[in-house]
């Protein structure tokens, strides 16, 4: 037995407050000021049977201790619940007063789609008041998502969000492994089959014409999605700046826990981008009107391949399917690699002799690279467009490629003291990952010498991007790597500073550099040799460090880095 | 000094200023008032104003907000707005996966732990990369002259060090509390550690830091003296927007019994029972007080709740005359006070914390009663009020005490009023910030 469905007219809101005791009169009154039509307060109690269930208004529970629900009688109180609210001809808001009453209300809006069910009271009074305001649940559980061009457009900045994308839902029949989403010209389709409901009903209501903010180059450029030590970001930036007739954005997608985060155009959490309706307003937002995209490290960016929830944004087989799906939706799309994913550590150490790989202490790190790098290079081997990499070194693992200096920002550049002018050297090593520069040959020597009172060694890790270019202002060196051979993001931002930068470069890589890179070559067995060089020459490394500012310009202040791009997309 | 687009701020009017708070209007917690006040200011000076802020579901849904206070926004102020992810805080069980409904406890650990962690705070620390993008956008498109970010929370300074690093904006930052201590006890707060190097990068690059009082700014430039020279006290202030003192009468209208008020939050920290208590003592030594009223005015707790203990205290004191109401909204606190023949201050904590309120209360030309630690910074405020009546010793004695002589200074004070009323008009939000933005104008042009 249950009380009878209070009759309400269709659009009005009913307010229900249910719990497993006897509410308390504050409650009942706090439900009374809620903003709806009608007003329930219930008390859902066991029968002397323990299956029997009712849902009570206070007026109608007998006096004296209740029998109140429990666990085991969640189920049975869904069904009751259920069958009451399934009558109310307009939107119901559900407020659950306590853990068990919680649990029934999540199982209730499981099966009824006019029902909203807040975790508390107070969360169920505001939703009321939306619901006032709206008067449409779909508004309240799916508002639009993050959009950084819409929020700026919105807030009267820039152009008015006047371009549409026609997004359609389900409008099959589709033949199996049909992708969930796919383009047609600036359209998008969508298909919700295999979708969780929520997940389903959430992109269901991103159906119709979608509002965007016109980009009006002719050339249009996504980048993403890991914006790698803020690359993306940077050379969206530097296309933006230097290259007439085109634009571009770049997106990134987070990983969780990050403890860094970089510049980007349109970053996402991991967790959000793998809901299906936030890949949705990214579709909308950057590749419905897009003419190229660059492809970072065979990621996906939209994962059309997989519309769940549990879509893995690393997954190499995902990026593929989006590669394609971009390009035979008549978009060009290069690709572009950073370093690990691509870089086979078995070729690396016939490259150098102090290479990092297959050592005792890092076989099993090598072996999963390789693997990793293996399934990279498979995935692209038959792909015929165009394919970047941001350090020459790579090179030596994708010969085809081409190299795309990566951007140092105008930070970076902002006029600093010379170098090696104070008493004593101040030598800094910021490695993202040690194992990889060769910190255990680099930290031993500079805490010796450092102990010698030679010079100040400054060990930074997870150092904030932003606050990069003041530290490297108030060093004389940076140690970038003495094992890889690559020319990184941070030996670029040194060198712009006008610090002396030391690393390991093999002659290979120096030599496909237009110009020899003011770069003092150092391995792990020459670190110490190097900086007693150093202090012994200051004059003569000063000149060294001075040459990097304007190499620094020549590469890697984005000019070169927007031509680079372009010309290879077209 | 060069603004946004390349020309000479020097001396010029109407630079385009972003204002950075999480916590605008229609945020409707105590911090808002400050911002509001600030971006009037700025647009009275002739500045244009574009917010950033987080995104209304924000406020209407999770964490609850008062629309009315977006009547306050000056009209011609853009305001962006950027949606904060409301992870483990989402009210709508609807979009909660059955792990969640599972075990919630369990769940939000897991989703804190997997949250961004670039920036040390908690839950709003996924809002920097937002932030951060949106602040670019706006600058791409209309290039910032200055950044005025204020916290808590703190994510709101890492947009103005972004445009500064990218762009070399200068920026203020406004801190309101305190980033690295907490004020209450002069502790260092727990993730001191990871914010010290942000505080002192901050400090390194900003043009201004503003705190809002002499303690807490002497403790920073103390602890940082290299940047002693771009600290500065912005004390809070009280608002001529919300409460018009003109329209007060000097005494309220008679025709029912006294009226004593406390005006702020009813927090766990506010000594509600040594309030209720001394309000007993103060009844029972006076016949002038049968039938008075103490009205505890102000929003309960973070959730509009009373907690349990709180409410057994209303429960037990309400036949004294003791009257919880709850948030009344800011458009209608000048009838609080004007319903208010003596007004009742406490507030927790020692020599850092001074508390925003008590602006309010001087403004009023009301006799004020007080039960404060000795240090507490709110005398600093109170000490040149002609009506202030404090507690000789902290305690229900000590409080019923100085109620009583607010009694009398009630019934003989009218001399006084003026007196208190002129002390009050000196401590308007107008009368904090002028100086202070002409302060950053000046430090512009230099």
């Amino acid at each position: 037995m249950t009380s009878p469905a209070p009759a309400s007219s269709a659009g009005e809101v009913w307010f229900v407050h249910l719990s497993s005791t006897r509410p308390q009169p504050g409650t009942v009154a706090r439900v009374g000021h809620a903003t709806a039509s009608r007003h329930s307060v219930l008390t859902m109690v066991v029968g002397e049977d323990d299956s029997t269930i009712r849902a009570l208004e206070v007026s109608d529970l007998p006096p004296g201790p209740l029998t109140g629900v429990a666990l085991r009688h969640i189920k049975g109180a869904t069904v009751v619940l259920t069958e009451m609210l399934a009558l109310a001809p307009g939107p119901v808001v559900l407020s659950p007063g306590d853990r068990i009453a919680q649990q029934v209300c999540w199982e209730v809006v499981q099966e009824l789609e006019h029902v909203v069910a807040a975790s508390s009271l107070d969360g169920a009074l505001r939703v009321a008041t939306m619901l006032e305001t709206t008067g449409d649940v779909e508004e309240v559980l799916h508002p639009p998502g993050f959009s950084v061009a819409l929020s700026a457009a919105d807030g009267g900045v820039g152009h008015p969000a006047t371009a549409e994308t026609l997004v359609t839902v389900d409008h099959g029949p589709y033949p199996p492994g049909t992708p969930w989403l796919s383009f047609q010209g600036q359209a998008l389709e969508v298909r919700t089959h295999g979708m969780s409901r929520s997940n389903a009903r959430a992109v269901t209501a991103r159906a119709g014409r979608r509002r965007r903010v016109v980009e009006d180059e002719p050339r249009r450029l996504v980048i993403g999605p890991a914006n790698a030590a803020g690359q993306g970001g940077e050379w969206a930036r530097a296309v933006r700046d230097h290259a007439p007739g085109w634009t571009a954005r770049n997106v990134q997608v987070i990983p969780p826990r990050a403890l860094l985060i970089f510049g980007s155009d349109l970053p996402l959490i991991t967790t959000e981008w793998m809901m299906p309706a936030t890949r949705l307003d990214l579709a909308v937002e950057l590749f419905a009107g897009a003419t190229d995209i660059v492809v970072e490290a065979m990621r996906p960016l939209l994962a059309v391949g997989d519309g769940g929830q549990r879509v893995n944004a690393w997954h190499t087989a995902r990026g593929r399917e989006d590669i394609d799906a971009l390009r035979a939706s008549g978009r060009n799309v290069a690709l572009l690699f950073h370093g690990s994913e691509v870089r086979r550590p078995s070729v690396h150490t016939r490259l150098t002799p102090w290479s990092p790989f297959y050592r005792e202490q890092t076989a099993t790190l090598s072996a999963d690279l390789e693997r990793t790098a293996d399934i990279v290079h498979e995935s692209f081997a038959d792909f015929d467009g165009p394919v970047l990499v941001s350090t020459p070194d790579l090179l030596d693992h994708i010969p085809r490629a081409t190299w795309l200096p990566g951007v140092v920002g105008a930070a970076s550049f902002v006029p600093a003291p010379a170098a090696m002018t104070r008493p004593r050297l101040v030598v800094a090593h910021a490695p993202s990952r040690s194992w990889l520069k060769g910190s255990e040959w680099v930290d031993p020597v500079l805490a010796r010498m450092e102990e010698r009172g030679l010079l100040t060694y400054r060990r930074l890790q997870y150092l904030p991007a932003i606050m990069i270019p003041s530290l490297l202002r108030e060093v004389d060196v940076l140690i970038d790597q003495v094992v890889l051979g690559n020319p990184g993001v941070l030996a670029a931002q040194a060198m712009a500073a006008g610090r002396l930068v030391l690393a390991h470069l093999p002659e290979a890589v120096r030599g496909r550099f237009p110009e020899p890179p003011p770069v003092v070559e150092t391995t792990p067995e020459t670190v110490e040799q190097v900086l007693l060089s150093v202090i012994e020459n200051p004059e003569h490394y000063r000149q060294i460090a001075a040459r990097g500012v304007g190499f620094a310009r020549k590469y890697h202040d984005g000019r070169l880095s927007a031509r680079v791009l372009t010309e290879a997309l077209s | 000094m060069t603004r946004g687009d390349g020309h000479d701020v020097a001396g010029q009017p109407g630079l385009h200023v972003l204002y950075v708070a999480w916590g605008f209007a229609p945020h409707q917690g105590p911090g808002v008032y400050r911002p509001l006040a600030t971006v009037a200011e700025l647009v009275r000076q002739g500045h244009r104003v574009t917010v950033l802020t987080a995104d209304l579901t924000t406020f209407d849904l999770v964490i609850g907000g008062d629309r009315s206070l977006l009547d306050d926004v000056p009209e011609g102020v853009r305001v962006v707005r950027v949606a904060m992810a409301p992870q483990q805080r989402d009210p709508l069980l609807n979009r909660w996966p059955a792990a969640q409904i599972a075990d919630p406890k369990s769940w939000a650990e897991k989703a804190q732990a997997n949250q961004v962690m670039a920036f040390p705070e908690v839950v709003y620390a996924t809002w920097q990369p937002r932030a951060e993008a949106a602040a670019a956008r706006i600058h791409e498109l209309d290039p910032v002259d200055l950044v005025i970010a204020t916290g808590n929370p703190y994510v709101d300074f890492t947009v103005a060090l972004r445009l500064h690093v990218d762009h070399g904006v200068p920026f203020v930052l406004d801190d309101r509390d305190s980033w690295l201590l907490d004020v209450y006890n002069g502790n260092l707060s727990p993730l001191s550690d990871r914010i010290l190097p942000w505080l002192e990068f901050a400090l390194s690059q900003a043009l201004r830091m503003w705190f809002v009082n002499p303690p807490i700014a002497d403790w920073h430039r103390r602890r940082f003296p290299q940047y002693a020279d771009r600290i500065r006290v912005v004390e809070n202030g009280w608002d001529t927007r919300f409460l018009d003192v003109s329209s007060l009468p000097a005494r309220r209208d008679s025709g029912s019994g006294l009226v004593y008020t406390y005006v702020g939050t009813v927090n766990s920290s506010l000594p509600l029972r040594l309030l209720a208590e001394a309000w007993r003592l103060a009844r029972a030594r006076s016949p002038l007080l049968a039938g008075a009223e103490l009205r505890v005015v102000g929003q309960f707790g973070h959730g509009g709740r009373l907690m349990p203990d709180q409410a057994a205290i209303a429960a037990e004191f309400a036949q004294d005359g003791l009257i919880l109401t709850g948030r009344q909204p800011k458009h209608q606190i000048g009838q609080v006070y004007a319903d208010a023949d003596v007004l009742v201050f406490v507030k927790e904590g020692a020599g850092m914390v001074t508390s925003g309120k008590v602006y309010e209360y001087v403004a009023t030309g009301r006799p004020i009663v007080s039960v404060l630690e000795p240090e507490h910074d709110a005398r600093r405020v109170l000490s040149g009020y002609p009506r202030w009546h404090d507690a000789a010793e902290h305690s229900p004695e000590g409080l019923a005490e100085a109620m009583l002589a607010a009694l009398e200074d009630e019934a003989d004070g009218e001399a006084r009023h003026a007196d208190a009323l002129r002390y009050g008009a000196s401590k308007t939000r107008e009368a904090a910030l002028r100086p202070a933005l002409q302060d950053v104008l000046s430090a512009l042009a230099s």
